[in-house]
């Protein structure tokens, strides 16, 4: 039950809400009371996971192989939880201001469920059924912005996605051709066998290039950065924080503990593969000056950390990418956020056309300061321990070409903050007139400052939450020698 | 821009001067009450081996001494030159910040604390140089020290976490203590390189110092406190706590004293060709950074002395002087040196403040910076370094000589030519920090052994030899004598021949287009350019050529991925009962997708691709799944159907393809190809029917269904049907405001009269 409810709530939440659609302010109370029951599902969950370390259940109740398996470990119980409590976010944000299209609620619910289902899916192909439901969920909230610059942008992800999911398909078909199995425990026996084992890697290098595409690498991220910006800014902000970032734990999960014999130079080359991203990304970012395509092409960037975590293929090494998973749904999806107050305040998403928000409102200065060093990685803030950890296993490897990388676009990254926080908060307001921090709604400060409390807290007293992600991860890459020294 | 202006003394902001005050109370009663060094340790992330970790031995107290002692009077002195201005809340509120920073800094033990207060100073003092942030010159200066700091420091974090490595600890103590061992260690010059660079960035070093007259552009206290006493002195700190564990490496002394030496002879050179008096200050102070970061660089034990007492003398010269800049800045509204003259009778107690810490900073005798000369020439000596250094050092005392002279004497005793207006003393808020430190400075000298103990507890820690050097000993006179006489002659000369060495220097323009800041605003612009490069390279907007490189990029890596892997493709074996149902079923399927490529009607098109799937379901039907085959026939009929009869209200005008592309047609080929191949390979593996034979078997004892597939579909495996249910009920939702606004907009254009 506790592996369930956290899926099971916002499907419903979404049926309901599908249904509620006539009556918006019916609609709202569902969407408020499913944001709540869903954290708390994830916190009971996690407090599960605590106690009795993996847990797992069989709809229907078949046994293992056979069933469909969905399981809680470590890993996947705090990205729920960092799910969730986004979602939650989310709503409390969007309850104050925004026009409510009716289908919204239910198109991010589902969303959401995609989302936590994907983390949670025990089974191969019960996986690719969850990416076609983000894939569709997404496809609805990009819909909604309307206008042709909304259907563009929805044309664009969905030709895009839509070559990564039928690519995914297409591998899962072919893995369950040579294994026979779907189910993740009996995949991970089967790719050990000496007969199937040497097929393996070209399937799983098919499923990596899917993935790889869902989780906006460099060369395959073109979809994301091509839609995103079209999106009002909470989904924005949902989608941002989820989308990419669930591929890139699904990658983490099946390399590190299913596909766990993937040869070293897939490995090494998705390394490679890791640093063009992360230096791709952060130029795209350098480049603009609208605030959401700054953001969005920072999202490619940051996944260049993850990718570089997986490639690094230790235990530690899957313990620093989780604990970087968590930390960049959080304070990625509350940048997200917090411009869309900036957008409020100051009247437009292009920092040439808005300035004085230093003057203007102390307090969103001040969550923008502290999330943007976070993305940047300066302590106390759990950005920085989630690069640390990274870097710290790169040299612990010798990579430290990779981990001088990684530093680098660290600066790049500050470069590009900086730039918001010249043009959006220290210069001076073009037009004054336009300045208005009194439209930021109180669901939006309460979102807001909500998360990046949580953000520096863990960055405070990172400890729990390390030695949590620790006991999830201490099974990934069995033959690498692991652990700390 | 507020000449003649005053805003009272500031005295109602007083209560903030209670925070560095009771900090450095508290600092004096522990130094008298227990022993250095002083050690204490929290456990912060123990899965990591990191803890809150401090250890306050003699280093670190002289720069807590100095941070909080320096702090008081700072503070004081930013009460009266804020008074009256907009948003000065928020200085008081960054500069503790800032202060408690740097307190962290100096005395952190496990270097990720370290690097945790160093950011912090790093990001404070971001805030406290933007604090005129309506002014573009403020906003990039602090934008250039914040990237330049910042850029050192995450190297810096790379070069500790080697060190941490090699030593298998992560406390500064330890892996000085360990540093022996790991001396022949290959990573070793890479650490020490990226800890250097950190270092070399935050003290203003060749060819990372520019940050900093730049950052003049701070409110004076700021200045006063970070870029001349404080924060840029935290490098040199570190080099000084370093300095046990790497003193005999050549590697280190050769990069410390070429870059200190390069440095001061750089940053005197420029200082001559500055007109505005807080730019010369800090070209000076820069010329202090590099002799101090010299003087650590030399092996002898004596110049870790010298190190320290220069530091605490630098700090206590230039803090004033930065203050009295601030006052003539307040009182007449500009710094540039040709502008003020004469003002000793309008602002009498500034004139003797700067007097008194010129004299200090000169290094004649009387001040404290006596002493640390004096020492300077002793390290000089017993480093029996080459004659080049030692001129070197006397070049650059005689520029800080005449500096001083520029700044205590020129603005305030020269001829009064023009009046400039009403110019009226500054308050006493601003009087009286500068004109206490510059009378400490007298006051060590006069009474040395005051300073003596954390002096010489200090250079115990940089060099723990140093036992019988007395820092007030006695001194050979003429060999003092004839080296400050030297210092001072040149001083002299510089001061007098200034301007004309000054339009001199002003003339060579290369200067400015070849030199390091030239490369950092060629490098941000290089990092623009690059950047719009990049990106209109990638994201171009054109779907076609996105996919066209999504495909290419997948292919690639399928192709990297098939390398990797064994097997072989498998053509044999396999032949299936019908084949010429087969056939058939493919050639309509090719029939469909080619002539997709020629047909230019849409609703030829639409018929075209429906033969694709109706050849799909022809292959379904003999391959022993014939309700698969029914519902593809379905689906793609009432596809094809209803979008027919969409169709015609798009209008009628013919799809037209790009053109034709032998690179597309090249990646369409290999695409398909590619999938042949992956079946074939795929033959020649063993086939596992665990799972088939499992269902068949189970599906009627078990689950009481007669036909497999449905109970797979809603049994077995029911949770992906939940799942495609909701793919499907999604798609309707997200269709319905896309039909929504249809009708809407025709609606819309029937009311208009125009036809759909």
């Amino acid at each position: 039950m506790q592996v369930v409810l956290p899926l099971l709530i916002p499907l419903l939440t979404a049926l309901l809400a599908a249904l509620a659609m006539p009556r918006p302010r019916l609609q709202r109370g569902l969407g408020q009371l499913g944001g709540v029951a869903l954290v708390l599902s994830a916190l009971w969950l996690l407090q599960g996971v605590m106690a009795q370390g993996r847990l797992s259940v069989i709809l229907g109740g078949w046994p293992a192989p056979f069933g469909i398996e969905l399981a809680a470990d470590p890993l996947s119980a705090v990205l729920v939880m960092a799910a969730a409590l986004l979602a939650l976010a989310v709503r409390v944000y969007s309850d104050d201001h925004g026009s409510s299209e009716p289908t919204r609620l239910p198109l991010e619910q589902g969303v959401v469920a995609a989302a936590i289902a994907i983390t949670l899916a025990a089974d191969l192909f019960n996986l690719y059924v969850w990416f076609e439901l983000m894939l569709m969920g997404v496809l609805g909230l990009l819909a909604l912005g309307g206008g042709q610059r909304a259907a563009e942008a929805t044309l664009k992800y969905f030709a895009l996605s839509l070559l990564g999911t039928l690519l995914m398909l297409a591998a899962i078909g072919l893995i369950y051709g040579a294994t026979g199995h779907l189910n993740f425990t009996a995949l991970s026996q089967a790719a050990r066998d000496p007969a199937i084992a040497p097929a393996l890697p070209l399937y799983v290098g098919l499923l990596l290039a899917a993935l790889l595409l869902k989780a906006g690498a460099f060369p395959l991220f073109a979809w994301l950065p091509a839609s995103y910006h079209t999106l009002p800014l909470p989904l924005l902000a949902l989608i941002g924080g989820l989308l990419t970032k669930v591929a890139a734990y699904v990658l983490l999960r099946l390399l590190g503990d299913v596909f766990v014999l993937t040869p070293a130079a897939l490995l090494e080359g998705l390394g490679w593969l890791a640093l063009a991203t992360m230096i791709s990304g952060v130029l795209g970012a350098a480049y603009h000056w609208d605030l959401r395509r700054i953001l969005a092409f920072h999202i490619v960037s940051q996944i260049g950390y993850l990718l570089l975590g997986i490639a690094l293929a230790t235990s530690a090494a899957a313990s620093a990418t989780a604990f970087f998973l968590l930390h960049n749904i959080l304070v990625k999806a509350n940048l997200f956020l917090i411009i869309g107050l900036m957008i409020l305040a100051a009247g437009h998403h292009d920092l040439r056309r808005i300035g004085g928000l230093y003057p203007g409102s102390v307090l969103l200065a001040l969550l923008f300061f502290v999330n943007a060093f976070a993305l940047v990685g300066v302590p106390p803030t759990t950005g920085f321990w989630g690069k640390f950890l990274i870097l710290r296993e790169a040299f612990e490897q010798g990579r430290y070409l990779w981990g001088g990388v990684a530093l680098g676009v660290g600066l790049l990254t500050l470069y590009s903050m900086s730039k918001i926080w010249l043009e959006g908060f220290w210069k001076a307001h073009p037009d004054p007139e336009r300045l208005n921090t009194a439209a930021i709604p109180l669901g939006g400060w309460l979102a807001v400052s909500g998360l990046t409390l949580l953000i520096v807290l863990i960055g405070l007293y990172p400890e729990p939450a390390i030695r949590f992600i620790d006991a999830g991860s201490a099974g990934f890459w069995p033959a690498s020698s692991g652990g700390r020294p | 821009m507020h000449a003649g202006e005053q805003h009272g003394s500031g005295a109602n902001d007083l209560w903030v001067v209670l925070i560095p005050l009771s900090a450095f109370a508290l600092l004096a009663w522990g130094l008298t009450a227990y022993s250095l060094p002083w050690t204490f340790a929290l456990p912060w992330a123990p899965s990591l081996g990191i803890e809150l970790a401090f250890h306050i031995d003699g280093l670190s107290a002289q720069m807590l001494a100095l941070i909080t002692g320096i702090g008081v009077l700072v503070f004081t002195y930013a009460c009266g030159y804020l008074a009256g201005k907009p948003r000065r809340g928020r200085v008081y509120f960054v500069l503790p910040l800032f202060m408690l920073a740097m307190m962290g800094a100096v005395s952190a033990d496990d270097v990720i604390l370290l690097f945790l207060f160093w950011e912090m100073t790093s990001i404070t003092s971001f805030l406290l140089v933007g604090f005129n942030h309506e002014d573009p010159h403020a906003r990039a200066s602090a934008r250039q020290a914040l990237l330049i700091t910042m850029g050192g420091g995450l190297a810096m974090l790379g070069g500790l976490l080697l060190l941490a490595q090699m030593a298998g600890v992560y406390t500064l103590s330890g892996i000085i203590a360990a540093a022996p061992g790991f001396m022949d260690d290959p990573r070793l010059h890479l650490a020490i390189t990226l800890v250097l660079l950190g270092a070399f960035t935050k003290s203003a070093q060749f060819p990372f110092h520019f940050w900093l007259p730049n950052a003049m552009s701070a409110p004076t206290p700021v200045s006063a406190y970070l870029h001349s006493a404080t924060m840029v002195k935290l490098g040199i700190y570190l080099m000084l706590r370093l300095d046990p564990a790497f003193n005999d490496l050549l590697f280190w002394e050769v990069l410390l004293v070429g870059t200190g030496a390069i440095t001061a002879l750089w940053a005197s050179v420029l200082a001559l060709r500055e007109r505005d008096l807080k730019r010369i200050l800090a070209r000076s102070t820069v010329a202090a950074l590099g002799t101090l970061t010299l003087l650590v660089g030399l092996p002898s034990p004596g110049a870790g002395l010298a190190a320290v007492a220069f530091l605490f003398a630098h700090a206590v010269y230039k803090a004033p002087l930065f203050m009295v800049a601030g006052n003539i800045d307040h009182a007449t509204g500009t710094r540039i040196i040709d502008k003020v003259t004469g003002l000793r009778r309008y602002m009498p107690w500034s004139a003797a403040a700067a007097l008194l810490a010129g004299l200090s900073m000169a290094g004649l005798p009387l001040a404290f910076g006596f002493v640390s000369k004096d020492l300077m020439s002793i390290a000089k000596s017993e480093a029996d370094l080459l004659a080049l250094l030692s001129w070197t050092l006397v070049l650059v005392n005689a520029t800080a000589v005449a500096v001083a002279a520029v700044a205590a004497v020129r603005v305030f005793w020269g001829r009064v030519e023009t009046p400039i207006g009403p110019v009226r003393e500054v308050p006493w808020t601003m009087l009286a920090p500068p004109l206490f430190i510059a009378l400490l400075g007298i006051e060590f000298e006069i009474v040395p052994h005051l300073a003596d103990p954390l002096l010489i507890a200090a250079a115990g820690v940089v060099s723990p030899d140093l036992r019988s050097v007395e820092i007030s000993a006695s001194y050979d006179l003429s060999t003092l004598f004839s080296a400050l006489g030297l210092t001072a002659g040149i001083g002299i000369l510089l001061y007098i021949a200034w301007d004309r060495l000054h339009d001199r220097l002003h003339r060579i323009h290369w200067l400015d287009r070849y030199g390091p800041e030239a490369t950092y605003d060629f490098l941000l612009h290089g990092l623009a350019r690059l950047a719009a490069w990049h990106t209109r390279a990638l994201q171009h907007g054109r779907l076609s050529g996105y996919l066209r490189l999504t495909l290419a990029a997948l292919i690639a890596i399928t192709v990297f991925a098939a390398w990797q892997g064994e097997g072989r493709l498998t053509v044999d074996g396999y032949w299936p009962d019908h084949a010429w149902a087969w056939l058939v079923a493919c050639s309509v399927m090719l029939a469909g997708a080619l002539s997709t490529l020629f047909l230019q009607d849409r609703l030829a098109l639409l018929m075209a691709s429906g033969l694709v799937g109706y050849g799909a379901a022809l292959l379904f039907l003999f391959a022993g799944a014939p309700d698969l085959a029914f519902t593809q026939f379905m689906v793609e009929t009432i596809l094809v159907v209803v979008a027919a009869a969409v169709l015609p209200r798009f209008g009628a005008d013919p799809y037209r393809a790009e053109g034709t592309r032998w690179g597309d047609l090249a990646l369409a080929v290999a695409a398909g190809l590619g999938v042949i191949a992956l079946l074939l390979h795929l033959q020649g593996f063993p086939v596992d029917s665990t799972l088939p034979e499992w269902f068949a078997g189970q599906a009627l004892p078990a689950a009481q269904g007669h036909n497999v597939v449905n109970v797979i579909i809603v049994d077995f495996r029911a949770l992906d049907t939940l799942g495609e249910i909701a793919v499907v009920a999604f798609s309707l939702l997200a269709a319905l405001p896309l039909l929504r606004r249809d009708k809407g907009a025709r609606d819309h254009a029937e009311r208009a009269g125009n036809p759909p």
